[in-house]
This record gives C-alpha cells, sequence and structure tokens, in this order.
C-alpha cells in the first residue's frame, strides 16, 4: 500500500545509519548548497531522448560531404547545451537560515528567493521518469497565501529529499527535527485494472478502439493501402495515444491518503507525483457519472483547488486545476470520499417543476439542488450526470439570469461562480417564485459563511503525537487522526532494490544480449537501414522506460530484475519475427553440394571462409585485420590460394587443409611489389593463374602451386579462368581496337593463340566455365548496370541471363553444371551475398549470406 | 446611436449611388437609417435595464432585455477592478467600471459611467473590498 520510496518522514528516512549521517552532514545550517550535478539534464527531460536519437541519426547517416557542416551544427547546438546546463547548476544554491529557505539562482538576472518556514504549508515530492532512473527526487514548498507561490528544488537525491522535507516540516510546525510526522491513513487505491477499463470506457478510449479497428480491418482487407491509411492517421493515433498514456500514468495506482494536513495523493506509473490537497482550499467538488459508466455504479471525483501545481510545474502561480481525486470508483468511495473532503454536504434534493422538462428535455431528469448551512449541491447534464458541491463560503460570485424562454415558462437559472474556470454550480430552472426567495437566502448564507472563515487561517496545524505547538494557531481539524498509524511497517533494509541505475545499465544490456542471441540463432542482425535504427533506437528507450516503472512500482522486488532481463531478452527475438526487413531469408545448399572457398567482410576487413556443401557448414579461418581476398579452393579440396595483404602489397597465399577442411599451415608464394589477385587453379591442381597489378597495368601469370618463380602469360588482361579440361584459360581484355572495350578472350595455358572470343556489351569480364567447358559464363554491362550474361565458347548465342537494376557479377557454376553462381545486392539490405540460378535466369535462390 | 447611424447612412448611400444609379443609393440610405432607428431603440432599451446597487455587503448588477441577468458580487469577493475607456467612451467622457473576482465566470461590469463617477465608484469599492477581504 504504502511506497518505501515516496515514504513520507513517519519512518526514520534511510535506515543505513552511515548514509543518513552523510546526507545530514550535507545540510548543515549556514552552508549553500547546490543542486545534483544531474539536474540539468533530467529537467531537460524527454528533449533529451529526441535530442540523443538525432545526433544518433545524424551520425549514422553517411550522406554526401555537404552534410559535414549540418553534423558540427548540431554538435555545437549540443555543446551549448550541455554548457547552459552546466552553468545554471554552478549559479543555483539553496541554504536553510533563521527558518527561512533561500534559493538562489540566474546568472546574469540574478533572483533570490525566501521562503519563511511558519508559512509553509505542505512539501510535495515529484519524481519525474529521469528522475527515478537517477536516483532524484524535486521538492516543491507551498506557502500559504493566495497566489500559492511555490519553491522548487529540482533535484536533490532521494535520500536529501527526504531528509530535507522532514526538516522543512519540522522547521516550519517548530517541532524537533526529530519527531516523527504524524502518520497517514490511506483511504483507498485505484486499482489498475479498473483505471484502464474507464479509460477505455471513455469517450476518448472508444474513439482510439474505434479507430483502431477501422484501421486493423481495413489492413487486413486492403493489405496494399493499409502503409498509406496508417501513415496518413499517424499524426491523430499520436496524439490520441499520448492523450490516453497522460490520462493513464497521470492517475495510475492513485492513493489518496488523509493526512494531517489534507489530502494526500500519489499517482504515477513512469513519474511519479505526490502532491497534497490542503484542508481548507477546496473550492467546489464535482462528480462525474458518464453514460458508459453508470451500469458499472462507477463515478468520478475531481476537486478544484485554487493554487494548485500545473503538472509539469512550470507555470507556478495559474496552476487552477481540477483534481481527480478518484479517477475511478464506485458511489460508496466517492460518498466516503465526500464526507472527508466536505464533511457536511446537504443531502437532500429538490427537484424542478416539471415545467422545466419543455426547456431543458435532455437535461431534466438530471436537474436538482440541494442546501444546507454551509454548502449546496446541484446536478446537472445531459449525457453524464454532473454532481457539484461547493461550500458557501467559497462563492466567489451569485448570478440570476433568465432567458426568454424561461420567462415564459416562469424559470430562472442561480449561477454559483467559484474561483477559476471549471467549476460552477447551476441551480437551473427553478421556479421564479423560488429563486427569488433562494436568491437572497444564498447571499445570506455566503455572507454568513465567509464571515465566520474570515481571520482565521484556513490551513490547520495539528498537533504532532504528543509535543506540544509553540505557537498559538492551533487550528480546528475536521477529520480526526487516527490514533494509531494503520499504514504498513516501512520496508526493512534487507529488502533488496534494484537501485535505478542498475535498472537503467541492465535493460539496454539485456537487449544487447538479446539482439546477440536473436543474431546468432535467428539470423536476426541490424540493418543500417532508417526504418531499423528507428526501432533500435526507439524500442530499447520505450523498453527501458515501461521497465523501470514496472520494476520500480509494481514488483519491486528481485522479481522484478528477472522480469525486466526476460523481456529485454526476449523483445529482440519477437522483433526479429515481426519487424519487417529484419528476418533473414533462408539459404539453400548449392544442387551437387560443392564445397567453395569465399572471401567475405561480414564485419570490417574481407576474411576467409570455407563453405562445405551449405551456409550451415561454414568454417572460418578467423578475423584478421588485414584483407584476404580472392580465394580459391583447389579441385582437391587440400588449398586454397588467396591474395592478401598482410605484408603490404597484396601477395598470393597458398593455405593448406586437411581432409575435412581445417587449416594446417599457410604458405606465401609471391612477395613483389606489384598486387596480386583473381586467384584461379588449373584442373590438375598443379598450377595457379592470377593477376598482377602494378600501377596502370594489369598481367596473367601462371606460378607452380607449390612454389616457384611466376611467369607472365599476357599483358594488359585480367580475371584467369582455366577451362575444366585445362586447355584454355578464359580471361578479359580490352577490344585491340577499341582500349575501354574489354571482351573474353581464351589462351592457351602457355599464353599462346590468345583469340577474342565474346564481345556482347561495352565491358564483358569475370568469365566462369560450364562444367562441360561449352559456355561461359560472365559479368557484362555498362559502367553503372552489371549483369550476368551467358554465352557459347565461340561467342554465339550470348544471353542475359540476369539483368536489372540490381549489380549482378558472375561467380562461377556449381559442379554439376545446373546453376551459375553470382553476387547480387538484390536484397537491398547493404550487402552482396552469393545466389545461384539456373542457366535462364529463373528459380534464383540466396546460397550464403554473410 | 444616431449619429454613427447618419455617417454610415450617408456613405452607404453615396458608394452605391456613384457606383449604380442614384436611385438606388437613396434606397441605401433610407434603409440604413431605418436599421439604425430600430438598432437605436434597442440599445436605448438596453441601457436602461442596465444599473447596479451598492448595498451593504455586496454589489449588486443587473442588465438585458431579453436574457435578464443579475449578479450578485459580494465586496469581500473582488480581486480586483478596473475602469476603462475606449476612444468613443472618452470622446463623451464616460468610462467603464469592471469587477473581478476569482471566478473566471463573474462578469460584472457597469458601462457609459461619467469618469468622475467611474473613478469614484472604484475607489469605493477597492475599500470595501479591502476592509472586507477573505481569503479563498
Amino acid at each position: 500500500v504504502t511506497d518505501p520510496l515516496h515514504q513520507m518522514p513517519a519512518s526514520p528516512p534511510g535506515t543505513d545509519p552511515v548514509r543518513k549521517d552523510v546526507a545530514r552532514s550535507a545540510m548543515s545550517e549556514t552552508k549553500w548548497h547546490r543542486l545534483h550535478p544531474l539536474s540539468p539534464v533530467v529537467r531537460t527531460g524527454r528533449a533529451l531522448y529526441v535530442l540523443v536519437f538525432l545526433l544518433l541519426l545524424t551520425m549514422t547517416r553517411e550522406g554526401p560531404n555537404g552534410q559535414d557542416s549540418r553534423f558540427v551544427l548540431d554538435i555545437a547546438f549540443a555543446a551549448v547545451l550541455v554548457v547552459a546546463g552546466v552553468i545554471s547548476w554552478l549559479v543555483t544554491r539553496w541554504r536553510v537560515e533563521e527558518g527561512t529557505l533561500r534559493i538562489e539562482t540566474g546568472l546574469i538576472r540574478r533572483s533570490s528567493q525566501r521562503f519563511p518556514l511558519v508559512r509553509l504549508q505542505a512539501v510535495d515530492t515529484v519524481r519525474p521518469l529521469l528522475a527515478r532512473v537517477f536516483g532524484l527526487a524535486e521538492l516543491r514548498l507551498r506557502m500559504a497565501g493566495d497566489a500559492g507561490t511555490s519553491g522548487r528544488l529540482a533535484y536533490l537525491t532521494e535520500s536529501q529529499a527526504d531528509l530535507l522535507r522532514a526538516r522543512l516540516l519540522a522547521l516550519a510546525h517548530r517541532i524537533a527535527e526529530e519527531t516523527p510526522a504524524p502518520p497517514e491513513r490511506v483511504l483507498f487505491s485505484v486499482p489498475s485494472g479498473r483505471l484502464i477499463a474507464s479509460i477505455l470506457l471513455s469517450p476518448l478510449g472508444l474513439s482510439v478502439i474505434v479507430v483502431g479497428a477501422v484501421l486493423l480491418s481495413g489492413s487486413v482487407m486492403a493489405p496494399a493501402t493499409a502503409g498509406i491509411s496508417v501513415g496518413g492517421t499517424a499524426v491523430t493515433i499520436i496524439v490520441l495515444m499520448t492523450v490516453l498514456w497522460r490520462q493513464f500514468n497521470g492517475d495510475f495506482e492513485l492513493t489518496v491518503s488523509q493526512a494531517h494536513d489534507g489530502l494526500r495523493l500519489r499517482a504515477g506509473l513512469l513519474t511519479m507525483n505526490a502532491e497534497t490537497i490542503l484542508q481548507g482550499r477546496v473550492q467546489a467538488v464535482r462528480m462525474v457519472e458518464p453514460l458508459l459508466w453508470r451500469p458499472l455504479g462507477w463515478c468520478r471525483m475531481h476537486v478544484d483547488v485554487a493554487g494548485r501545481h500545473r503538472p509539469q510545474g512550470e507555470s507556478d502561480v495559474e496552476g487552477r486545476e481540477l483534481r481527480a481525486v478518484l479517477p475511478v470508483g464506485t458511489r460508496e468511495d466517492a460518498r466516503r470520499l465526500l464526507e472527508i473532503i466536505m464533511p457536511d454536504a446537504p443531502s437532500d434534493r429538490i427537484r424542478p417543476p416539471s415545467r422545466a422538462r419543455l426547456k431543458t428535455p435532455l437535461r431534466y431528469h438530471n436537474l436538482s439542488w440541494g442546501r444546507n448551512e454551509t454548502s449546496l449541491v446541484t446536478t446537472s447534464g445531459r449525457v453524464a450526470r454532473v454532481t457539484d458541491w461547493v461550500p458557501h463560503a467559497k462563492v466567489q460570485s451569485l448570478r440570476w439570469v433568465q432567458g426568454p424562454v424561461q420567462r415564459r415558462l416562469r424559470l430562472a437559472t442561480i449561477h454559483v461562480d467559484t474561483a477559476g474556470r471549471n467549476v460552477h454550480a447551476t441551480i437551473r430552472d427553478r421556479d421564479t417564485g423560488e429563486t427569488d426567495r433562494v436568491l437572497p437566502e444564498l447571499i445570506a448564507l455566503c455572507r454568513a459563511a465567509r464571515r465566520s472563515s474570515h481571520g482565521t487561517r484556513q490551513w490547520a496545524l495539528v498537533q504532532p503525537l504528543g509535543t506540544t505547538l509553540s505557537t498559538a494557531t492551533t487550528r480546528h481539524l475536521s477529520v480526526p487522526v487516527p490514533p494509531r498509524p494503520d499504514i504498513a511497517p516501512p520496508p526493512s533494509a534487507a529488502r533488496w532494490h534494484w537501485s535505478g541505475l542498475e535498472i537503467a545499465l541492465a535493460a539496454p544490456l539485456g537487449w544487447l544480449g538479446g539482439s546477440w542471441v536473436a543474431w546468432r540463432s535467428l539470423g536476426w542482425y541490424p540493418l543500417p537501414s532508417a526504418k531499423l535504427l528507428f526501432v533500435l533506437g526507439w524500442v530499447p528507450v520505450l523498453l527501458v522506460g515501461l521497465s523501470v516503472g514496472l520494476a520500480r512500482s509494481v514488483l519491486r522486488r528481485r522479481t522484478a530484475g528477472m522480469v525486466l532481463m526476460a523481456i529485454a531478452v526476449a523483445a529482440p527475438m519477437v522483433a526479429a519475427h515481426l519487424v519487417p526487413g529484419v528476418k533473414q531469408p533462408t539459404q539453400y545448399p548449392i544442387p551437387g553440394r560443392p564445397w567453395l572457398a569465399v572471401s567475405a567482410a561480414p564485419n570490417g576487413a574481407s576474411n576467409l571462409y570455407l563453405m562445405k556443401g551449405d551456409a550451415d557448414h561454414l568454417v572460418s579461418f578467423g578475423e584478421t585485420p588485414w584483407t584476404e581476398g580472392s580465394a580459391a579452393l583447389s579441385p582437391d579440396h587440400r588449398h586454397i590460394a588467396f591474395a592478401s595483404n598482410r605484408y603490404g602489397s597484396y601477395d598470393l597465399f597458398v593455405m593448406d587443409l586437411d581432409p575435412s577442411g581445417n587449416r594446417i599451415r599457410t604458405r606465401r608464394l609471391t612477395d613483389g611489389p606489384g598486387d596480386e589477385s583473381e586467384v584461379a587453379w588449373s584442373p590438375d591442381g598443379r598450377r595457379i593463374v592470377f593477376t598482377v597489378r602494378g600501377g596502370e597495368s594489369s598481367t596473367i601469370h601462371v606460378i607452380e602451386a607449390s612454389g616457384g618463380t611466376p611467369r607472365a602469360l599476357a599483358d594488359n588482361a585480367l580475371n584467369p579462368e582455366w577451362s575444366p579440361d585445362g586447355r584454355w584459360i578464359a580471361y578479359s581484355a580490352p577490344d585491340p581496337s577499341d582500349r575501354t572495350d574489354y571482351d573474353i578472350w581464351v589462351m592457351r595455358p602457355d599464353g599462346s593463340h590468345p583469340r577474342d572470343v565474346i564481345d556482347a556489351t561495352p565491358t564483358d569480364w569475370s568469365p566462369g566455365w560450364s562444367a562441360d567447358g561449352g559456355r561461359i559464363a560472365f559479368t557484362g554491362g555498362r559502367d553503372d548496370h552489371w549483369g550476368v550474361y551467358l554465352a557459347d565458347v565461340d561467342g554465339a548465342g550470348v544471353m542475359a541471363v540476369m539483368r536489372g537494376s540490381d549489380t549482378n557479377q558472375a561467380f562461377g557454376w556449381s559442379p554439376d553444371g545446373s546453376k551459375i553462381l553470382f553476387l547480387s545486392d538484390r536484397s537491398h539490405t547493404g550487402g552482396t551475398f552469393l545466389y545461384f540460378m539456373n542457366p535462364d535466369g529463373t528459380n534464383v535462390r540466396l546460397a550464403l549470406r554473410l | 446611436v444616431a449619429v454613427p447611424t447618419g455617417v454610415v447612412a450617408a456613405v452607404a448611400g453615396s458608394v452605391s449611388g456613384i457606383s449604380n444609379a442614384p436611385s438606388t443609393g437613396v434606397i441605401v440610405a433610407a434603409c440604413v437609417t431605418a436599421l439604425g432607428v430600430v438598432v437605436d431603440r434597442f440599445v436605448q432599451r438596453r441601457v436602461r435595464t442596465w444599473g447596479y446597487c451598492e448595498r451593504d455587503d455586496d454589489l449588486l448588477v443587473k442588465r438585458g432585455v431579453l436574457f435578464s441577468r443579475l449578479s450578485v458580487v459580494p465586496y469581500g469577493r473582488m480581486q480586483f477592478i478596473d475602469v476603462s475607456a475606449g476612444p468613443i467612451e472618452r470622446s463623451f467622457g464616460l468610462a467603464t467600471v469592471r469587477m473581478h473576482t476569482a471566478a473566471a465566470a463573474t462578469d460584472a461590469r457597469i458601462p457609459g459611467l461619467s469618469r468622475v463617477d467611474a473613478a469614484e465608484l472604484r475607489d469605493h469599492l477597492a475599500t470595501l473590498g479591502e476592509s472586507r477581504a477573505a481569503g479563498l
């Protein structure tokens, strides 16, 4: 029932004596204190999330160079904010001296506020989400006086705030600091289930349900337009959800308890709010029974309090507002509450004359009013029944009004105005004779009520548990404080809590861990796209928020941590299934299950992998900081030839493997200044052909696999590929007549008989022999459009197999010759992956995604 | 009311007379004048019903023909009183006294007082308000 974090000093604050002493010594008199250093951060509140998100977005976006200035601007903006925050923290200080709290603030316009503690009425504690994460709290001082002036100390640590609050109250009541404050009696608290039901049954909640249902059915029936309809109503939905959330958060677990100075309300899931409604400050009470709630016997009760703070606490003076002391409750709850707020509310009510039905047919059945010596009650409302109670002492003015219809019917209305603009009771449509009689009576009653309360202070101090008050201002108190506290005992120190920081750290860590598990087990992985950034950016924030709220206000036990971690771990796995474009497509084994040596760069530098049949049997040879590329597996599967820049320029290496594909050792074959690449084995596995690039030229070389001196075969040529029968080497080289037109050539393995065989597109390269040696698949196209082409060895029958806006490159053939392997970025996820397809371009399947 | 009616009638008549036939202008001017006379009757009735009464503890303000209203404002509830005079009111030496309480719904104002009367009423009400002030 009681919130230990919000425990008023009834229990000794800080059961840990050391912590208490530290906090106390930090609050000794005659010393200036600063607020907590994190205060500016907490004060920026929600803006902070947005700022961080925007910054993240800017940093990860890789745009043209022109955007750098924008980025610098963002950083500068953030820096200015940070400096401003630090300065505001530096110049704000407070101290308690001679029964006064002084708060000084401001750098240029220095302001010093003094709060004489004898005029202190109440100290409220407010803890927004961020503050709770850091274990901070804000103290709001409410002073006597019509304007409801306020002092804010935002933010102090929780223990400091508790101690200071106790101290201020003790000073205000002029009692010893150690005296425990009078206990509070918890009247009731609102069950969460009922609150949710009541919000859903409100007009706003119903509209949200309807909008949601329409959108959902629309999406189901016409999935194509779902995006448009959801996008179009996104703003509405967001606004509705925000309002609903505010309502929910503001009233979540609202607990009303009776304190010595009035009613104390505590509520909030994420932002915790504690406030006090002072006895005698209540201007009016309003009970609303909406039509939809009536079958359930529910009602809502507000009090109108002059000088109440706005929820945000930004505008302190004009904070007159209705406060729902009972967001939803039974009539019995309302009656009990009313007895406490207004002990002698009139009980009997008079109905209006039946001819009033002609003027207000809809309202008639709700109209009535009643009064006694201290207050009056009116009911009204067309759909919802609204009952207002106003004490005579709080009436500001009376108005008698008669319209033309009313004159015909001999009716009149008396308006009873109270402070503010929220409630004004209306004695509607009464007989003129009655109003003529009642108006002077009411005037007299109000005058009498004003007189009796005149000169007495409206707020009460009760004798706190046996101590005597030194002042003579002891006041009456309409509700006696119960002699024994029936609040729960304070939590023992042994009970284990998650501190805010732990939770704040645990949730993202859990998220990261969950992401890693999901990536490993489900193939889910982060995509560098804006949509995903949004998901990755916001889901954790929401998650942290919800988790912290749950952990600290609902469960508040060891299980909180467990639940929290479970949610954080499970969420990415669920997301991997739900978020479109995140789930990895299935990888299919290439027919014949060939072993392939590939080089890929999933995490930075390109490294070697051996795919033994399919993607599930992938051997990594370790991640290296240097680049290893152009991998080629020897025909006997015992060696991988590759190029690496391990020693500066690219050189040719051979890795020897055991029969199951594990590395035995790595040998270096060449060490020239040129860059080796594009490695291919001879079918007998004894020779390796490769390209050496140096300066502008590229030359095809051949070398014995066991080592030796490379021998040049062809100048100005690249992409060598040995034919399956070993009699030819296909390669790409420019057309003699046009140096920019690369064609596919073949030559004998000793470099003789070069022949230009295929000229399909302006640039043809990367030939790959089919298993029977009859056809060559190659990459062709212009500079920006690459596709996979197929032609006979003599250049006839050229066919575009895979062409389109994606970049496709021929990679080779499956061993049985039934499929063409190719590399493509067709998944549009920012990577180039290995696919295979039929030689006619059909049946494209993903083979390996790294 | 007579003066603005005459001005408006003349302006409307001459404008429509210039742009259309002169007879149209005459008709428009006549119509405007007739309208002004009707409005004048209403305004006169409205002004006649407007009244206030200072009692021991409160101020009564009565007004309205179609909707008759009677406001009761206790002196002790007055938060402040302001006296305002627009350009037309100033040209006739008049002023409006308006009483404010903590309630937004209170609409007690007394227009058409001479400036001296208005100042006197304001001071008088302010003294009464001070002596009987009550907290919220």
